[in-house]
């Protein structure tokens, strides 16, 4: 026996038309619910992408006296490269370190003109084997004392402190997203078990006069997965409003010091999209199909 | 075409709703369950189209073994056997046309044919003119026509009926009876459930007692009691 499409359409249509308030009802909380899992989605991802520009960031810097001797500039070199806990090294000489100091103070000129590049001292830039800020400032003083070398610098202090306090805020936010799709499902749940139980005659019947289940769960399956589409829709409308609203306010604004580095891509919004999309249509028609199956058992 | 072979069912592990049932319905019989509530009636019926199980004993409708059957092909046992209630069991947003051609449409029927077999039931059972009416708009005896028709619009080989007189006044009771009975006619075999005895005493047709789920009395041509 085929299943005609037409009488599933109609099913589905003036269901969901019937219980209009109920429909609405649900949507809305399955829209914010699912909203809410694809901002912390947004979210998550931005604060491990910032976390991960920051671990190969952890370098430090030694800083050649100006008047340093090319000896000196390549014993410092030379035990560099040999140090185990050394994995790369890069050596700025006075062209470069003025290069950089340009695109650095790009936007005052005037302070650009009045430094003498002679001025300015070369220095290596370090990247440790270890991200482990301990380990850094252990390499860090061993070559504070050499000749030539003016100082180390290293983004200790501050790179630990951002670490931990962003590797905490990214476990609550994972912690919530997955309470909140974990609350869409049982909403969905919930809304279309509502259905089926004031259709229960209607099942009743059905059964009685010989309908198959797949027959009598199908509109419902359908229903369920319209339901979670439609919720899923008006949530990327909101995660797309969310992710305008983010960017105009905090991304690459200096006075937001730690959010402006949690940023996400085009990319990373239309997975979580998708991901939304296919969570709403899937929990909403396994749903339903759970739900009608207490009514089916012969 | 119905068979029970030492049926016994039994709810919840202590009440046996039915107790050794043997009997045997031929086709086109027309059979009366009678006894007093709870004397397994309504367990008796339910057992035929499997909306229960028995714990011991055989059960054949159409020749079939129905206890054999997978979950899946009770669907199709089921189109073979046409139900009626006490209660009618209407779906009340739909009209009367519609009830009926659901029953059509919940096995896949196509539409040239519901179109063709809703209007040609109703003429049946008498309610012509009334395809366009809501349950609720309809007295009690007209809503259990429609309920019939909704079980007979397939041309089911057994009809199974409930109390069907339950809820109805005497008069209305001689006109469900009369359908029944034209039902009954076309081939059909009706096993009908019935506390009414001047409807078993007036029929005369075969009549099985029960009493506390065990067969005390089938006897052809019978009275209630």
């Amino acid at each position: 026996m085929a299943i005609r499409l037409d009488y599933v359409l109609k099913e589905t249509g003036s269901n969901l038309v019937r219980n209009l308030t109920l429909t609405l009802a649900s949507l809305l909380t399955v829209a914010i619910a699912l909203a809410f899992v694809a901002v912390s989605f947004l979210i998550g991802t931005g604060i491990n992408q910032s976390f991960l520009g920051l671990r190969s960031d952890v370098q430090m810097f030694v800083y050649m006296n100006p008047g340093a001797t090319a000896d000196q500039i390549d014993s410092v070199n030379k035990s560099l490269e040999s140090n185990p806990q050394v994995e790369s090294v890069k050596f700025l000489d006075k062209e470069k370190t003025y290069a950089e100091f340009k695109r650095l103070f790009a936007d005052q000129p005037d302070f650009v003109e009045s430094i003498n590049p002679e001025e300015l001292p070369q220095s290596f830039r370090v990247k440790p084997t270890s991200t482990d800020a301990d380990v850094v400032s252990a390499v860090g003083t061993e070559f504070e004392n050499m000749t030539g070398v003016y100082r180390v610098e290293y983004a200790e202090e501050y790179a630990r402190q951002v670490q931990k306090s962003l590797s905490t805020l990214n476990s609550w936010v994972r912690l919530f997203g997955v309470a909140l799709i974990f609350v869409s499902v049982l909403l969905i749940f919930n809304t279309i078990r509502t259905a089926v139980f004031a259709r229960r005659r209607e099942i009743e019947v059905m059964r009685l006069v010989g309908a198959s289940n797949w027959f009598i769960r199908l509109p419902f399956m359908t229903e369920g997965m319209v339901q979670g589409l439609l919720g899923a829709l008006a949530a990327a409308g909101l995660t797309w409003g969310f992710d305008a609203l983010w960017k105009r306010n905090f991304v690459n604004q200096v006075s937001f010091e730690l959010l402006n580095q949690i940023k996400w891509t085009g990319g990373d919004l239309w997975k979580a999209i998708i991901m939304i999309l296919v969570v709403g249509a899937v929990t909403g028609a396994v749903g339903s199909g759970i739900a009608v199956g207490r009514y089916l058992r012969v | 075409m119905i068979k029970l072979e030492n049926v016994s069912k039994i709810y919840k592990g202590e009440h046996m709703a039915l107790r050794d049932a043997t009997v045997e319905i031929e086709k086109g019989e027309f059979v009366f369950l009678v006894g007093p509530s709870g004397s397994g009636k309504s367990t008796f019926l339910r057992l035929l189209n499997r909306e229960e199980t028995a714990e011991k004993g055989k059960i054949y409708v159409a020749g079939k073994d129905i206890a054999a059957l997978p979950g899946y092909k009770v669907p199709y046992l089921r189109r073979n056997i046409g139900s009626v209630f006490q209660d009618f069991k209407l779906l009340p947003n739909k009209t009367v046309a519609e009830n009926v051609a659901f029953a059509l449409e919940a096995i896949g029927r196509p539409k040239s044919v519901i179109r063709e077999a809703v209007p040609q039931i109703l003429e049946l059972v008498g309610l012509g003119r009334k395809e366009g009416s809501m349950p609720n708009e309809l007295s009690g005896g007209e809503q259990q026509r429609v309920s019939i028709a909704r079980a007979f619009v397939n041309r089911p080989l057994i009809l199974l009926a409930d109390e069907p007189t339950g809820n109805l006044d005497p008069a209305t009771s001689v006109g469900i009876m009369k359908l029944l009975d034209r039902i009954n006619r076309t081939g059909t075999t009706v096993v009908m459930a019935t506390h009414d005895r001047g409807i078993v005493d007036t029929m005369r047709r075969r009549v099985i007692e029960l009493d506390r789920g065990s067969v005390v009395r089938d006897q052809a041509r019978g009275v209630y009691e």
